[in-house]
């Protein structure tokens, strides 16, 4: 089980000519499983690019991508949604929480879309919540809670599907020192579990708690 | 169940926007319901001028102060009497068999055969083949194919059914020359029940009638083009007299008027209300855009973001239009000035059909900004 990029290449149109320029540039890369990686480099150098196409977010231009020995190019739509929803969590800078819902709505969302009874749905997720220090927040808007808080609510719903894959783009990005130590042990102690982490990043403290750090230039990894 | 969950939160999260879409829809809905019906009604009122087509025809009122009884071709010269023919209605009350009055207009045979009535059900005289008494109904009552059965053993056939608020030949007004129109020598939602053929009449007639009375006007149609002058200037000794082709043109006219000043406010309004309820729903889409942003992350895809959009969408359309049917009567009577027309059930379909449509339209095109782009850069930017 691994994921595999082979001379991937994303190209963005620019807006209001017929150009278009490269954000990822010949890419390959195989992460195994539970394996922690950090993906570094520049603003503009394709971090956050690579990273939504790991999560099937978005789709590769050209070259192949291979998810778990499937063929990413020959999934469809539905099929690349279901995958999101079981077999990854995404983390994000600005936690992506729906604001004016509770922490405990918000960590429920990725088993709402199954068939789960609502009930047992809810008994995950409070779980979860304890699993990151925050169980008595759970009734609370997330609108009204600190950064560190709302990036831990974004991990417990990341984890609440128990997905293989851990996918962060600067989860400690919006974060004072503290918090970001919070975020690395909690990324740490999934890694210890066996999920396989990817981490892009500009802090050098979550980078040097990964195995292995990787550094983009230019849409390319040198 | 649990997509209904979230669709559920979806509307009520935005309740105020909500709230007011809903409002705007039954409103919307009432001036829209009463536009149209003033649309179909200009029609159908534009139906009569196709009445006594290439005739040469001349509307007659006696003055006021003559008796009902006023037999004006009594006073005509003789040399003129060969020349011309004459029709007009009779108004009859008939005793049916359940003791009910039945107030009737007799038409004569001319009438039946030159004027144009937009039929809701059933034929019009001149289609009609069968033995039997036929009358048309006005206004329901009874349905074509029933026989209305009087007290003195006679009985009709209802062959046609025209709505209240049709057109019809009636009679009842004076026509000025000059100024006449249609519009004196029809009218709507008259005060009677049925139209029967004449005594005489080649259809066949109800006999037994109780009070009878003669219609204020009459028709004086020229068979010899030649005494045409001699018989106008005759009749104006008695009364007010125009030629049926001038009020035609002037009905035609009035309504073309009317109509197009209707239709410059319909389309107004239609393009107030798509604004209005396709901005409101517009901005609240946005909104819900980055949530479909965040629930594409979590693994929900395209189409179904947009099931989802659909049924929050088609909620809040179908319960305002609940809404709507349940207060239209109490609505209806406090804004009768856009509520004077004709309202058909269909109506009420094409008004959901385009709510949906602008519904549709603005939510979708704000999904499919949503999934075209990378959403998470959406995502951002409406963060912003
Ligand atoms: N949806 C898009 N449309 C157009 N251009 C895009 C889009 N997404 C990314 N790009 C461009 O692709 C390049 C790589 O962007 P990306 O977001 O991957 O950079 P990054 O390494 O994540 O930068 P940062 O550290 O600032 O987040 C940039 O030049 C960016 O402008
Ligand atoms: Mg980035």
């Amino acid at each position: 089980m691994s994921l595999k990029l082979l001379h991937v290449y994303k190209r963005f149109g620019i807006d209001g000519t017929s150009n278009f320029q490269e954000a990822l540039k010949d890419v390959s890369l195989e992460i195994e499983k539970g394996e922690m990686l950090a993906i570094k480099g520049r603003s503009g150098a394709g971090k956050s690019t690579l990273l939504h196409i790991i999560g099937l977010l978005d789709t590769v231009d050209e070259g192949s991508y291979d998810f778990d020995g499937m063929a990413v190019e020959g999934l469809d739509n539905g099929e690349a949604a279901r995958l999101r929803n079981t077999k990854i969590g995404f983390v994000l800078q600005d936690f992506g929480l729906i604001e004016d819902d509770t922490v405990l709505y918000n960590v429920c969302l990725p088993l709402m879309f199954g068939s789960t009874p609502y009930k047992k749905i809810k008994q995950i997720a409070a779980d979860k919540l304890d699993q990151v220090g925050i169980g008595s927040l759970a009734g609370k808007k997330a609108a009204v809670l600190s950064g560190g808080e709302k990036q831990r609510v974004a991990i417990a719903r990341a984890l609440v599907n128990g997905p293989d894959y851990i996918l962060a783009d600067e989860p400690t990005g919006a974060l004072d020192t503290d918090n970001a130590d919070k975020i690395i042990n909690i990324m740490q102690e999934l890694h210890r579990e066996g999920k396989t982490i990817v981490i892009v990043t500009h802090d050098d403290a979550v980078a040097n708690a990964c195995g292995r750090v990787i550094c983009m230039e230019d849409g390319r990894i040198p | 169940m649990n997509r209904i969950r979230i669709a559920w939160r979806l509307i009520t999260r935005r309740k105020w926007t909500v709230f007011l879409l809903a409002v705007e829809i039954i409103l919307s809905s009432v001036v829209l319901l009463g536009m149209a019906g003033r649309l179909i009604f200009i029609k159908d009122a534009i139906q009569i001028t196709e009445t006594f087509q290439g005739e040469d025809a001349y509307y007659f009122t006696p003055r006021s102060y003559y008796s009902p009884d006023f037999e004006v071709e009594s006073y005509i010269s003789p040399r003129l009497r060969e020349k011309y023919e004459k029709s007009e209605i009779h108004t009859v009350e008939y005793e049916k068999k359940d003791g009910a009055f039945l107030n009737a207009m007799v038409y004569d045979d001319f009438l039946i055969d030159h004027v144009e009535i937009a039929m809701e059900a059933g034929v019009w005289f001149t289609e009609y083949e069968g033995e039997a008494v036929p009358a048309v109904v006005i206004g329901g009552g009874c349905g074509a194919g029933e026989y209305i059965e009087l007290k003195n053993g006679q009985s009709c056939l209802v062959i046609g059914v025209i709505s209240r608020d049709t057109y019809v030949a009636a009679f009842e007004q004076s026509a000025s020359s000059g100024m006449a129109s249609l519009e004196n020598l029809v009218a709507s939602n008259v005060g009677y029940d049925i139209i029967v053929p004449c005594a005489g009449s080649r259809y066949g007639s109800i006999r037994g009638g109780l009070a009878e009375e003669r219609q204020p006007s009459e028709i004086f149609v020229i068979k010899d083009k030649g005494a045409a002058r001699a018989l106008q200037e005759e009749l104006l000794q008695y009364g007010d007299i125009s030629s049926i082709d001038e009020m035609k043109q002037n009905y035609a006219a009035d309504n073309r008027d009317f109509g197009i000043t209707n239709g410059i406010i319909a389309l107004v309004f239609l393009v107030l209300t798509m604004v209005g309820i396709g901005g409101l729903n517009g901005i609240q889409s946005l909104k819900n855009a980055k949530i479909y942003a965040v629930l594409y992350i979590l693994g929900l895809s395209r189409r179904k973001c947009m099931i989802l959009e659909a049924i929050n969408t088609f909620t809040v359309i179908g319960v305002s239009f609940l809404v709507f049917l349940l207060v239209d009567d109490k609505i209806a009577p406090l804004i009768t000035p856009v509520r004077s027309g004709k309202i058909y059930g269909w109506m009420y379909g094409g008004i959901v059909l385009y709510f949906a449509l602008i519904y549709l339209l603005t939510s979708f095109s704000s999904i499919r900004t949503a999934a075209r782009c990378d959403v998470i850069e959406l995502y951002r930017k409406e963060k912003e």
